[in-house]
């Protein structure tokens, strides 16, 4: 690998750790621009960015199951949903035309950062 | 009827399925806990990573076998990325509660605009 491209890949993936660590989300949402924009991934991106933030979230996970433990009851439905969904989005995600997808949940989470804020 | 197992399976499957197709399941999952169940923000945090892990863990095994995901060029990421946030936690355990959820609002706030603004 190209140096650049390795320092790149760990400054996207540091600062995605900081976020995930931070906030316990949104390691994807500074991870799957830059690499877009330092990387020559392309259309791998989004494969690349799950593998980097996996292993940062068993990091986190770690982390909390030492201090405040982890609340696995209150997760189980939430974890059975997420393979389920996972499944799916493996199965029909390539076929589902998402652009609209993005603009409505991107109001719904922009009023949830004004609601976080006020 | 918010909280029965049932529909926080649907919830789930949903939100994951939007994780997988690479829309914002976690920060929308932060939201349903943290605004409509009122589950406090450290527990919804310690609940969103959890959630994250078979949906990725799952997305990773399919992408890998059809040959999209290189585990050497995302190396540096994932050493970068598990320091980071190994030092990241422990600050956001120690910071101000307030502090951390006003900041988590600003990313809320980056993630829509990022959202409503995207091009495929």
């Amino acid at each position: 690998m190209h140096r650049n491209q390795w320092f790149a890949m760990a400054f996207a993936g540091g600062l995605a750790g900081m976020i995930n660590g931070l906030f316990g989300a949104g390691g994807g949402m500074v991870l799957v621009p830059l690499l877009t924009l330092l990387t020559p991934l392309k259309e791998n991106v989004f494969p690349a960015s799950v593998a980097i933030i996996l292993p940062i979230c068993l990091v986190s996970l770690t982390f909390i199951a030492f201090t405040e433990g982890l609340p696995y009851r209150s997760a189980l439905p939430y974890l059975l949903g997420s393979a389920l969904g996972g499944i799916l989005a493996g199965v029909w995600g390539r076929k589902i035309p998402v652009h609209w997808l993005h603009r409505g949940l991107g109001i719904l989470i922009l009023w949830g950062g004004i609601r976080y804020l006020c | 009827m918010l909280e029965s197992p049932a529909f926080l399976l649907v919830i789930g499957t949903l939100l994951g399925f939007l994780s997988g197709i690479g829309i914002g399941g976690g920060s929308l999952l932060i939201l349903w806990l943290t605004v409509v169940l009122s589950v406090p923000y450290p527990v919804a945090r310690g609940i969103n990573l959890l959630f994250f892990l078979p949906s990725a863990l799952i997305a990773c095994l399919f992408r890998w076998k059809q040959g999209a995901l290189e585990w050497k060029t995302v190396l540096p990421g994932i050493l970068a990325g598990c320091a980071a946030a190994g030092v990241f936690s422990w600050v956001g355990m120690v910071l101000d509660l307030a502090i951390l959820q006003k900041l988590f609002g600003i990313l809320l706030i980056l993630t829509g605009l990022r959202e409503l603004l995207y091009r495929p």
